[in-house]
């Protein structure tokens, strides 16, 4: 049975607790198809067919019973965890850069090293002269680090 | 797609073909390997990819050893394409 295109945005073929729908890889890249994909494994059956050049047909099919409206659903989560997928590859791909130069500058950049340098300068210009709690006496010293005795 | 059949002895079995553009070759075999206990599993490779068979399936988990195969195959090959390797 098949869903009327002006009705659903995505065609798709409901079977006994399958639903089927192509995909164009023009409009939708492998890595997002895969990216829904491996959500959807704990929930159905999936997979994954070439119907053409660059058409990729999925088939969900549910682990129990599933109405039509089951089914129906599946599919239109299964589109929009698509869209999602593609959303988070284009940011991702966006920023790029920008996260490539936080990382730089975080590791690399002039600031990271002047904190470090002055924290070290404090250490050495912070007076160490009062140690009330004997901190600098070697425990042997102190008489209290024999063992059994 | 997993598809029921009967094998030419008369006995059911269940086919899946995988299509190498959509799976990995690691994936398909990594499967092969874990499901190998659930039934007589025969492997065939052709250009497009890799048949599997599944003959005299654990009367148990029958129904969804096909299903179940792909799944894990699927899952694999993304997890491989994802670590970088050719899917």
């Amino acid at each position: 049975m098949s869903a009327d295109a002006d009705d659903l945005e995505l065609g798709y073929d409901l079977g006994a607790r399958t639903v089927s729908f192509d995909l164009n890889e023009e409009l939708y890249s492998k890595e997002a198809v895969y990216g829904a994909a491996y959500l959807f494994l704990d929930r159905v059956y999936v997979f994954l067919t070439r119907t053409g050049d660059a058409q990729t047909r999925v088939r969900l099919r549910a682990k129990g019973e599933a109405t039509e409206s089951d089914l129906e659903a599946l599919a239109g989560e299964f589109a929009n965890e698509l869209l999602n997928q593609m959303v988070r590859r284009q940011v991702s791909d966006a920023t790029s850069q920008i996260r490539e130069y936080t990382l730089a500058r975080a590791f690399f950049g002039n600031e990271g090293r002047a904190s470090i340098d002055s924290l070290l300068a404090e250490l050495d210009a912070e007076d160490l002269d009062d140690d009330p709690l004997e901190i600098e006496v070697p425990w042997e010293r102190s008489g209290q680090g024999t063992v059994g005795g | 797609m997993a598809e029921a059949q009967t094998g030419s002895d008369g006995a059911p079995c269940t086919t899946v073909t995988f299509d190498r553009s959509l799976y990995s070759e690691a994936g398909v075999l990594a499967a092969v390997a874990v499901f190998d206990g659930f039934a007589t599993v025969t492997v065939t490779e052709a250009e497009s990819g890799w048949t599997v068979r599944l003959e005299e399936p654990d009367p148990r988990y029958a129904d969804v050893l096909g299903d179940e195969l792909a799944n894990y195959a699927l899952a694999e090959s993304v997890s491989q394409q994802r670590a970088g390797g050719a899917a």
